[in-house]
């Protein structure tokens, strides 16, 4: 943990010094927006084989978050017997708080917890909504072993949850569950736009579990090693092969050193990945990699490795990431790569990210070049095919040139002279 | 019998892909190329959002094939919603280039609100992670939040005959074979012209 933060930190000031205004974009980038509450089922109808699946499962999908991950844990029917049907069916609480993941205060809260009461799964999904922070994206995580036994009204027609501004979203998960409950978790599942997902037995939830909290935190997965490319070629930071993730703001460059060993060639790609909302299409603009050997500079085509483009990013594709790769040629040593990123004659990046950047995926890659291949493979032209290769058409060529020849020198070659002796 | 594997895998991807959503272990797609689930051989379950796309990897070697189905469930939405709604499947190289695209225009399966697709590249030169994604465009009406909906994705790898054996036999033995051509369609033209040659003399 306290290596994470202090590689955080490093990168920030790294950024901070090299790019002007590029620490805060970062850490946009960077930035926990999702929070996640899971409601469990605790009550008589869970049972006890259920319920100790179930806890066993939260404490390690809660282990298995990324760092730092909004999560709390709510309960019900845990506390008042199902007799007292007034009281168990208003029997939800809050175990662990929405705050960053802590595996060890899930696992105190889960100790000792018996199945016990009624299962008042409407009450405890419109609560956990509250107990979410009222911003980003809000998912509930419920695992239940049937449907509510204190409603109506079903949780599917309450509305509570569905309504709630900024909306959260429900993925329900059924342990061993009947048809009328799978139905019932399907309905409040699809109601506020979330999915249902069956556990056939108590150890299936584990990995549906584990799924669940996964897709909720997808934004807060790494997309690589944070890096920051210089701005000129001068400042280029070194790279190692990997993957790397970066940030590219629109008229700017970034610039990244690659040592290439004998016997290896240079494949690089640069992936332009739009945020997951919003338009950002900008028709003229242009994201370019540039692969330069080693002693050229930039500008300087004759020393140019390999080069790629595409314009019009994120305009005429439904696709919201834009890719541009290049393999340099075994012959030369490419080691410095540049990604441009050119902005619209009109300015359509600039206006639509107001200051943010781009994130930027990079993918380095050393493999050895191709055996007996010193040279650039063939283009396909003359000057550059193989010396091995024959045509057809050079065969022709040869049977036709070949044919005329020896017409020629057979037919019209001088008869000889018939000499005065001979003739009668 | 390569082409009947093709035929079988091709059968065995549409049957999965017709068959309900969401069957097979959970997998969690990736938000680009970087975070890309791995994959191998089977059908997998996720959930995709309206307006998404997610990524998956897939490891392949040389001469090899990939075979990749997406199907999503929106039986959870009302039909009306989903008249416009279109699934698209791309796969991509090692170097994140596409290699192929394939998409779902119009309804679905009337029935089950499915939509599905898939696509295929291969055999491969070059052996290394090979990417698939799966994006649901963005039909809900506007200022509705994303819904997410059921996924299955289905990966078939199918180990073809390595394309190695046509590279060498049109390196090594192809290049043989076109100089033996060259000088034997030379003596033809010498014993045809010289033929022809000794016609005009007789003349």
């Amino acid at each position: 943990m306290g290596k994470r933060v202090l590689r955080g930190a490093l990168v920030a000031a790294a950024l901070l010094a090299l790019v002007p205004g590029a620490g805060a974009q970062t850490n946009d980038l960077a930035k926990p927006r999702s929070s996640l509450d899971i409601v469990l089922d605790s009550s008589k109808a869970m049972g006890q084989t259920r319920l100790a699946a179930a806890r066993g499962a939260i404490v390690r999908a809660v282990r298995a978050l990324p760092a730092g991950t909004p999560v709390g844990l709510r309960l019900y029917g845990s506390k008042v017997p199902a007799n007292d049907r007034g009281s168990s069916c208003s029997d939800s609480r809050t175990a662990v708080p929405v705050t960053p993941a802590n595996p060890s205060a899930m696992r105190s809260a889960l100790k000792g917890l018996t199945p016990t009461g009624l299962a008042p799964v409407s009450l405890a999904l419109s609560r956990a909504a509250k107990d979410l922070p009222p911003a980003g994206e809000r998912t509930i995580v419920l695992v239940a072993g049937g449907a509510d036994s204190c409603a109506p009204p079903p949780p599917c027609q309450t509305g509570t949850v569905g309504s709630a501004a900024p909306p959260v979203r429900v993925d329900a998960i059924g342990v061993e569950v009947n048809a009328a409950g799978r139905r019932a978790l399907q309905c409040a599942a699809r109601a506020s736009g979330g999915v249902y997902r069956d556990a056939a037995t108590p150890a299936a939830l584990e990995p549906e579990l584990e799924a669940a909290l996964g897709r909720a935190t997808r934004d807060r997965r790494s997309l690589g090693k944070p890096i920051a490319g210089g701005v000129e070629e001068q400042q280029g930071t070194p790279v190692r092969p990997g993957e790397y993730l970066d940030s590219i703001a629109p008229d700017t460059e970034r610039w990244y050193h690659v040592s290439v060993p004998p016997g290896h060639v240079l494949s690089a790609a640069a992936t332009l990945v739009a945020p997951p909302t919003g338009d950002v299409s900008a028709p003229g603009s242009t994201l370019t990699l540039d692969a330069f050997g080693a002693g050229s500079q930039a500008g300087t085509l004759a020393g140019n490795d390999a080069t790629d483009s595409e314009s019009n990013l994120f305009a005429f594709d439904p696709s919201r990431t834009i890719t541009v790769s290049v393999k340099a040629q075994p012959s030369q040593t490419g080691n410095s790569v540049r990604v441009a990123l050119h902005d619209s004659p009109d300015k359509q990046f600039a206006q639509k990210l107001a200051g943010r950047s781009l994130a930027l995926e990079l993918l380095f890659r050393l493999p050895p070049a191709p055996a007996g291949r010193a040279l650039p493979p063939r283009t396909g032209t003359a000057g550059s095919a193989s010396s091995h290769d024959v045509s057809w058409g050079a065969a022709i060529a040869a049977l036709v040139m070949c044919a005329a020849i020896a017409f020629a020198g057979v037919g019209f070659a001088p008869r000889p002279r018939v000499r005065a002796e001979d003739e009668p | 019998m390569r082409r009947l594997a093709a035929l079988l895998l091709a059968f065995v991807l549409a049957m999965s892909a017709a068959s309900p959503a969401a069957a097979g272990p959970p997998v969690v797609g990736g938000t680009s190329f970087n975070d890309a689930a791995p994959l191998e051989t089977g059908s997998f379950a996720d959930a995709l959002d309206t307006g998404s796309t997610v990524f998956y990897k897939v490891r392949l070697a040389r001469g090899q094939r990939l075979s990749a189905g997406a199907s999503v469930d929106a039986s959870g939405l009302d039909a009306s919603l989903t008249g416009t709604s279109s699934l698209t499947l791309r796969l991509y190289g090692p170097l994140r280039g596409q290699d192929a695209e394939a998409q779902t225009l119009g309804p679905g399966d009337s029935a089950t609100h499915l939509k599905s697709t898939n696509a295929e590249i291969g055999p491969v030169q070059d052996p290394g992670e090979y990417y698939v994604s799966a994006g649901l465009n963005d039909f809900l009406p506007q200022g509705s939040a994303p819904a997410q909906l059921p996924l299955a994705v289905t990966i078939g790898i199918n180990a073809s005959a390595p394309p190695a054996k046509h590279v060498e036999r049109a390196s090594s033995g192809g290049a043989g074979t076109s100089w033996a051509v060259l000088a034997a369609f030379s003596v033809a033209g010498v014993l045809l012209g010289g033929a022809g040659g000794l016609v005009l003399r007789r003349r």
